[in-house]
């Protein structure tokens, strides 16, 4: 128990640092309206079921100018606000997946080495 | 409207925060509910954690658009702590100006105090910090005086903590439930 415990933790921590980059690329195949993210993240094996929401993390996008909006009607739905990626998103979504890979492969320098097996 | 969309709207009416962005993001919110709903997928999916605190959900997602700067009880729990700082540094400041008061107190009576007083027109420079002896040591023997270094030394130290605790309290904006350091809300 407690080790599961420890491992729900962790992946939120993980999930804290990168989810933005990854609406950012998502968001990078086209724009997209709220629930369409979830939908495209769950697509890629991601899903946040226990987790947060992306709803206060894409306000925060808006704010920061890393997404551009426009509201348009969504298939025989009503109007939906839709997210795209600015041009400071786009630099953003870069750098980040940059700075991402090399904490990846530091990682796994570190991780991959470990002896995972468990003694009985 | 559904319940969770309802209790957003409330939320955000408490808020403050003005009618047409509330109308919107709960638009949005009960589209993207409802299309859920239609491909069978739960709330919990599409809202995480949040589905079980439409509150919280509603302020960070109202904070994080820069809609509300803060929660009224974010706003209420800053202004007391800054009431309660700016009364301790007073009361340091009036504990140590007492215990100055009570270790200068020759200056007022003795015959000592005579020639500072005489000399303190033509000097520009305070004469308690040429000959600070005659002054603080001038009633060496008196029984309260070491009330007056104790006082002055706690009020000093108090002030101190105070600028210690108010320092980073103030550069951190007292907290708003946000993480900063990693830009997500903090309830994820």
């Amino acid at each position: 128990m407690h080790g599961m415990g420890v491992s729900g933790g962790r992946r939120t921590q993980l999930l804290r640092g990168v989810l933005d980059l990854c609406l950012l690329a998502v968001m990078g195949e086209g724009p997209a309206y709220g629930y369409e993210m979830t939908k495209r993240l769950g697509e890629r094996g991601l899903s946040i079921v226990g987790e947060g929401s992306i709803y206060p993390l894409l306000g925060r996008l808006e704010r920061d100018g890393l997404v551009d909006t426009h509201r348009a009607a969504s298939n025989g739905g009503p109007p939906r606000k839709y997210y795209r990626l600015s041009r400071e998103g786009q630099l953003a979504l870069t750098s980040g997946v940059r700075e991402w890979q090399c904490t990846r492969d530091a990682v796994d320098g570190v991780l991959g080495v470990a002896n995972t097996e468990v003694s009985l | 409207m559904s319940q969770f969309v309802d209790e957003c709207r409330r939320e955000w009416s408490r808020l403050g925060m003005p009618e047409a962005e509330a109308n919107e993001m709960a638009s949005d919110l009960e589209a993207d509910l409802a299309e859920a709903r239609a491909d069978g997928v739960s709330p919990e999916e599409v809202l995480g954690n949040g589905y079980f605190d439409p509150k919280s959900f509603a302020a960070s997602w109202a904070m994080a658009r820069g809609v509300v700067s803060s929660t009224p009880r974010d706003r209420s729990t800053i202004r007391i702590r800054s009431l309660l700082l700016a009364f301790s540094a007073l009361v340091g400041a009036v504990v140590a100006g007492l215990g100055l008061l009570i270790l200068v107190r020759p200056r007022f009576g003795s015959q000592a105090m005579a020639v500072p007083v005489a000399r303190r027109f033509s000097r520009p420079v305070p004469s308690i910090l040429v000959n600070p002896h005659q002054f603080l040591f001038a009633g060496q023997g008196s029984a309260i005086d070491p009330l007056g270094w104790v006082l002055l030394i706690a009020g000093l130290t108090g002030l101190v903590v105070i600028l210690w605790v108010w320092r980073p309290w103030s550069s951190h904006g007292g907290g708003t439930g946000f993480d900063q350091n990693i830009g997500m809300p903090s309830f994820l």
